[in-house]
């Protein structure tokens, strides 16, 4: 999975939502540690401080802890990272549904036409 | 620091100069060989094409030492500090003061080896019995001159040497501050040197017969005729190595100064 | 903390032109900065006299307190924007000479980075292409422990692998003692690694700011707020 960074936003910000993917996504397992904060700015090829940040404020959030001399970990609460799902989930929900108002559906039209698309996939 | 300055400085101009000496030495042996095998007689023993190119080569060695000296110094300086290398050199943790000397020592002792070499390898092929013999009366005689006026030949000819070496740091100081000052002129950097070396040898020039005109006018330049001649030499060498040293001094703190406060590389 | 560079009112001018007028900023510790401008607005004065290569006319500039000289350039490493190393020199010659000048060098970083991009040390500098040379030049200097690198248009000129490279390089040197100032006009390569900005132009500081200020109070990169300011 690579790092998509966009302009226009903080690439913090950026970061932190890249990182809670792949929490969801078992790159970095629920209870796992994650890698030191210069490998994880390497990787994304941002500056070490941007990095720094991202993960304090996903700390902040209750998605990561820290232990002084053992380094950084997801956190074990399934709940916490469900909840971080969900609302992932919901963002993207959000965004759909703003696109297809604009192209003239409402909300039954829309789940409507989901259903059928599966249908035709199948 | 210093040190260090001038082991890059040995290496990066000793790989000229080497070279240059180790065919000197070469040709100088080639040639003894030939004129011994001519017996002095050129052509005698049916070598003459050889004999002839050996010379040749004999003689452009050693005008293209003179000239890579020159060039060396001249370079050395210029390209190292005041074109991009500059970069690399004015950013290392060594004073101004460190980066003149040791261009200055390293051009110097180039300088005197490739006179003391030249001459060498002349006396090499000089040397026959006769050549030998007038040297030898030749030493005699100094010698004797220093048992006649005893302990001031010691310091005359210490002075000589002084002097020589003065007058040898001060003419690289002389060709430095040149082109520090051409550096000065942004678009004609190399006019400017020259400039710069013409005006100051002027100066030089102009310095010297005004002293001449007060020499032969002066009622305290007679003076002198009444002085002992062995001190006269002493006296008139100290003058004349003081003399150089503070011209000397003067092309070094100049250059010292634009280097330090006017650097403007490209 | 005492910023690694500092300049105060700082002017350089030059006979029929003012480089440098009244420039002030600081630059902390432990942060990577574009000092981003373009052509002509100062940018390279400002890191030549951050050298000592160059003497203010007036106001001041300071390296951890100090004016250049000896004492700072053993603490600044400076990658200037041309190739200034000895041509005939080879390239163990050179990390033996950034060896002996700098005690901050460190030769094995050096060699591991040159293995790394297949350099051999025993290539005379003369053999190498353009890009090899730049590549070695900041091999030279990334490999020092140094309190601050000047480095004047790293990317310019070079592939973009070769980009991502040089760009990772500074990264992985992060350390909180050590700040890096990048001069640059390719901003969109280098905006993620960047923790400030400071815009120049025509010799005077037009804007300083974090990147993430930028990003959230105007809503744009770094890359789309320069052309905005230095529209044509």
């Amino acid at each position: 999975m690579g790092w998509d960074l966009k302009s226009g936003r903080p690439i913090y910000f950026q970061l932190m939502e890249q990182i809670e993917l792949r929490i969801i996504s078992g790159i970095y397992p629920p209870g796992g540690r994650l890698p030191s904060v210069r490998d994880m700015a390497m990787d994304a090829s941002v500056n070490p401080n941007t990095m720094q940040r991202a993960l304090a404020e996903l700390e902040n959030e209750g998605l990561l802890y820290s232990q002084r001399t053992s380094g950084r970990f997801v956190t074990e609460d399934e709940g916490r990272i469900m909840e971080m799902k969900n609302k992932l989930a919901k963002a993207v929900i959000d965004e759909f549904m703003k696109h297809m108002t604009q192209l003239g559906y409402n909300r039954r039209q829309t789940i409507a036409l989901i259903n059928q698309t599966e249908e035709e996939n199948n | 620091m210093l040190r260090k300055l001038l082991k890059y400085e040995f290496q990066a101009t000793g790989r000229i100069f080497l070279p240059l000496y180790l065919l000197l030495f070469l040709f100088t042996v080639m040639n003894k060989a030939f004129l011994s095998m001519n017996s002095g007689n050129i052509g005698a023993s049916g070598l003459q094409i050889p004999t002839f190119l050996a010379m040749t080569a004999y003689v452009c060695i050693v005008v293209a030492i003179v000239v890579v000296t020159l060039v060396a110094t001249i370079q050395r300086f210029y390209k190292n500090l005041l074109t991009d290398e500059g970069y690399l050199m004015f950013t290392l943790p060594v004073s101004v003061h460190s980066h003149i000397f040791s261009k200055l020592l390293v051009a110097s002792v180039w300088t005197l080896l490739s006179t003391i070499f030249s001459i060498l390898s002349v006396f090499i092929l000089a040397a026959s019995p006769d050549f030998m013999n007038t040297l030898s009366r030749m030493i005699q005689s100094f010698l004797q001159a220093f048992g006649q006026f005893g302990a001031p030949m010691y310091l005359i000819t210490g002075e000589a040497v002084v002097l020589v070496l003065v007058t040898l740091a001060a003419s690289i100081l002389n060709i430095y501050v040149s082109i520090a000052l051409g550096h000065l002129v942004k678009k004609h950097r190399v006019a400017g040197a020259l400039g710069a070396y013409f005006l100051i040898g002027l100066v030089e020039q102009f310095l010297f017969s005004i002293f001449m005109t007060a020499a032969k006018n002066g009622e305290w330049f007679r003076s002198f005729e009444n002085w002992d001649h062995t001190v006269l030499i002493e006296s008139g060498l100290a003058a004349l190595i003081l003399v150089t040293a503070a011209l000397g001094a003067i092309y070094y703190f100049g250059t010292y100064y634009i280097l330090k406060n006017k650097l403007n590389l490209e | 903390m005492e910023p690694i560079l500092e300049c105060r009112n700082l002017t350089k001018t030059y006979p029929g032109k003012m480089a440098l007028c009244g420039v002030s900023l600081t630059v902390a510790k432990g942060r990577i900065v574009g000092l981003l401008g373009p052509n002509g607005s100062g940018k390279s004065t400002l890191i030549k006299l951050a050298n000592g290569l160059l003497t203010p006319t007036g106001g001041e500039l300071l390296i951890g307190g100090k004016a250049p000289g000896s004492e700072s350039k053993k603490i600044v490493s400076y990658l200037p924007e041309r190739t200034y190393l000895n041509d005939w020199m080879t390239v163990r010659a050179l990390v033996d000479f950034f060896a002996d000048f700098y005690a901050d060098f460190s030769k094995e970083k050096a060699y591991d980075m040159l293995q790394r991009l297949n350099i051999s040390a025993g290539s005379r500098l003369k053999t190498l292409s353009k890009g090899t040379k730049e590549k070695v030049q900041l091999i030279l200097v990334m490999s020092r422990e140094a309190s601050l690198y000047l480095l004047d248009e790293p990317i310019g000129g070079v592939d973009p692998a070769a980009r991502d490279y040089i760009l990772n390089t500074i990264i992985s040197n992060y350390t909180e003692n050590a700040s890096v100032v990048i001069s640059t006009h390719l901003i969109s390569d280098v905006e993620k690694i960047l923790d400030d900005v400071i815009f120049l132009s025509m010799g005077t500081v037009a804007l300083t700011s974090t990147v993430d200020d930028i990003r959230e109070k105007k809503n744009k990169s770094v890359d789309e707020l320069f052309r905005e300011v230095f529209k044509c």
